[in-house]
């Protein structure tokens, strides 16, 4: 109940962020942007409406996640409205729990606003026949950002928003390079020093690649075999992993001195 | 939070990250099977002789899961060049957008036809070296595509027709075009043409046949389909044409024409030269003119480049492009002044070939000729081995440096 009332006040607060409706915005306004590519052929036309619409999606929700991440703890510390709730009946973890819930909830909220009025484009341009299919994509981009929301968090409990920012983005920039470091770790003519450390960086930094999977919903020829079980791991993936992050915050969180 | 409590969190998280490591090695190899990209792969590609990297301005959209993105929006840059006529620039742009999404059907249909049609010289001939490019470059999509008629169809179309007349090979791939899931009717009449280009009237005449009967079921299904009803109607048309024309060509070999072909060059200035002949058949008959390097071969690329040699040069005006006749003769003058890029002529020995083939000739010429010349014979010019069951007449002319600039 504490949790939830704390996730409902966050999400309150980031939905009056400036800064997060600007992305917002943006956001929408890229996607409605994309149908003015009408020169193309059908299918070029098409295309190039869905990668934008899920491209942008995934960037704007990776900006907002950000934002709302690094800035969960240390704006609570600088209001000093963190030990006003703490002198309540909440317990450290409870509040963690309830700031991640919230901005959860409030990305949840922008991918549906932004995955709305794609969805809707999107079948305007098939002479309105929804294309559900897409719905796949967006629920990997929610739990892309559902990881990267829970690295944001562990780097706020200790960090500045600053040093969070820079953080945050470099796992999400390093977790992209799946396919490098996959590449690297399984080098023949690599020493193992190398190797160990490629191997290290793909498997315990989060993989942000895994959850590309714009390609196939934009290529109908592309198909992605065992389609259920592979969005079935990613899904545990990112929970199961954050899960180890919020563990870890929550035992830094508790150890810090307020 | 009690110490115990803590322990057995920190416990947790020790147990679940050999689970997180599971997960991402069962994860990886699902992924790789459609991701775009591969490796250290996804930033450098071969691209002739040199391997480039991706431009660092579209390394930042790529790395963070915008590939398709970047890709998308380097084709609408690279549209903006076509409208402003600026050809050079899309060759490069098509070969990033493939190599970010290799995925991109019609940028492969595109970037092929641009390298088969729009490098040119002044006088809007295209660049014959680049016609292997393009071929190798479709093929490339094909490879990344397969089982999508398109591309299979329109690579059996440019090696059809415009440029490449390898008949053939279109037929090939026509037929593959032709057998997807996805393919549609017209395909399917495209297989007949090919057949009768190859000189296979019999079966032409069959998949006619076929082409209406499918027309004929797909309108028993729906009355009002207009593709069906299209299907029906072109095929039964071309069918019943085609039979006349096999009734009026089949004596044709019993009194055959002597073509009396003769053709020559003549050199007006440095790079500007005359070729002219005569040939005894109809008015608009085609004369297809190759005028190369001695020792040009075009072998196909074993992985898309579009670098040609620069020092190669190879002047094709084939089919629709070749030169036409009236009253019996035939005459074009070439000024090549201009296009040193094109035509170098950098090489000491050149070979002019001049050929009527009556493969490539159209219907009316071919009623005289037949399909596959069996109408014409010439006492000095007769190419029966060139083309193994084609009756072409040939003249082969060797020229030196000298003779052209």
């Amino acid at each position: 109940m504490t949790i939830l009332t704390i996730a409902k006040t966050t999400l309150g607060e980031a939905l009056r962020k400036k800064i997060l409706n600007i992305f917002l915005l943006v956001a929408v306004a890229m996607i409605a942007f994309s149908v003015s590519f009408a020169f193309f052929s059908y299918r070029e036309e098409i295309t190039i409406i869905k990668s934008m619409g899920l491209g942008v999606i995934a960037i704007a929700g990776m900006f907002i996640a950000i934002v709302l991440g690094i800035n969960l703890v240390p704006a609570e510390i600088e209001r000093k409205t963190i030990y006003t709730i703490l002198s309540k009946p909440v317990r450290r973890h409870e509040f963690l729990l309830g700031k991640f819930l919230g901005s959860l909830l409030t990305i949840f909220v922008n991918i549906s606003l932004m995955s709305i009025i794609f969805i809707a484009l999107v079948a305007w341009k098939n002479q309105w026949h929804p294309e559900f299919a897409l719905l796949k994509g967006l629920l990997m981009i929610f739990f892309q950002l559902y990881l990267l929301s829970s690295v944001a968090l562990l780097f706020s409990v200790f960090t500045t928003p600053v040093v969070n920012f820079f953080l945050t983005s470099a796992v999400y920039i390093v977790g992209s390079l799946s396919d490098i470091t996959l590449a690297m770790s399984r080098g023949e003519e690599k020493n193992f020093i190398v190797k160990g450390f490629y191997w290290a960086l793909h498997n315990l930094v989060p993989q942000f690649a895994n959850f590309f999977t714009q390609n196939p919903l934009i290529h109908p020829e592309v198909v992605i075999r065992n389609e259920g079980i592979y969005y079935a791991q990613n899904i545990i993936y990112a929970i199961v992993y954050a899960a180890v992050l919020l563990i870890i915050a929550i035992l830094l969180f508790e150890r810090r001195d307020m | 939070m009690k110490s115990s409590t803590r322990i057995i969190l920190v416990i947790v998280v020790l147990a679940l990250i050999p689970a997180v490591v599971k997960l991402q090695a069962l994860i990886d190899p699902q992924r790789a099977q459609f991701q775009p990209g591969k490796g250290v792969g996804s930033m450098i590609t071969q691209v002739g002789k040199s391997p480039v990297i991706l431009p660092s301005q579209f390394v930042a959209g790529t790395v963070i899961g915008l590939r398709e993105v970047v890709a998308g929006l380097l084709w609408v840059r690279a549209n903006d060049f076509f409208h402003s006529g600026n050809y050079e620039a899309i060759v490069p742009l098509t070969r990033i957008v493939t190599w970010l999404d290799p995925h991109q059907i019609d940028v492969y249909r595109v970037g092929a036809w641009h390298l088969a049609y729009n490098f040119t010289d002044t006088a809007q001939h295209a660049d014959r070296r680049y016609l292997i490019p393009a071929i190798t470059f479709e093929k490339e999509g094909v490879d990344n595509n397969p089982h999508v008629s398109d591309l299979e169809f329109d690579l059996g179309f440019v090696l059809y027709s415009m440029k490449a007349y390898q008949f053939d090979k279109a037929l090939y791939w026509t037929k593959r075009g032709a057998s997807e899931k996805d393919a549609m009717l017209p395909m399917h009449r495209q297989i007949a043409h090919a057949y009768e280009k190859c000189g296979r009237i019999e079966d032409a005449l069959k998949q006619w046949q076929h082409c209406i009967q499918e027309g004929q079921d797909l309108l028993k299904k729906d009355p009002k389909d207009f593709r069906a009803r299209d299907h029906y109607q072109v095929s039964k048309r071309n069918y019943d044409l085609m039979l006349v024309r096999k009734s009026l060509r089949e004596d044709l070999n019993k009194h055959p024409i002597d073509v009396g072909f003769e053709g020559g060059f003549k050199r007006l200035g440095p790079r500007r030269f005359k070729i002219s002949g005569k040939i005894n058949l109809p008015d608009a008959t085609r004369i297809d003119v190759q005028l190369a390097d001695d020792d040009y071969e075009e072998h196909d690329l074993s992985k898309f480049s579009w670098d040609v040699d620069p020092n190669e040069t190879a002047l094709y005006d084939l089919g629709i492009h070749g030169i036409y006749t009236e009253n019996g003769q035939f005459s074009r003058v070439w000024d090549v002044t201009k296009d040193t890029k094109q035509y170098p002529f950098k090489k000491d020995k050149y070979t002019l070939i001049l050929t009527f083939n009556p493969r490539m000739a159209p219907d009316f010429v071919q009623d005289n000729v037949g399909w596959s010349g069996e109408g014409i014979t010439d006492k000095k010019y007769l190419d029966t081995k060139t083309n193994p069951g084609v009756r072409m007449v040939r003249k082969v002319i060797h020229l030196e440096r000298k003779d052209i600039i």
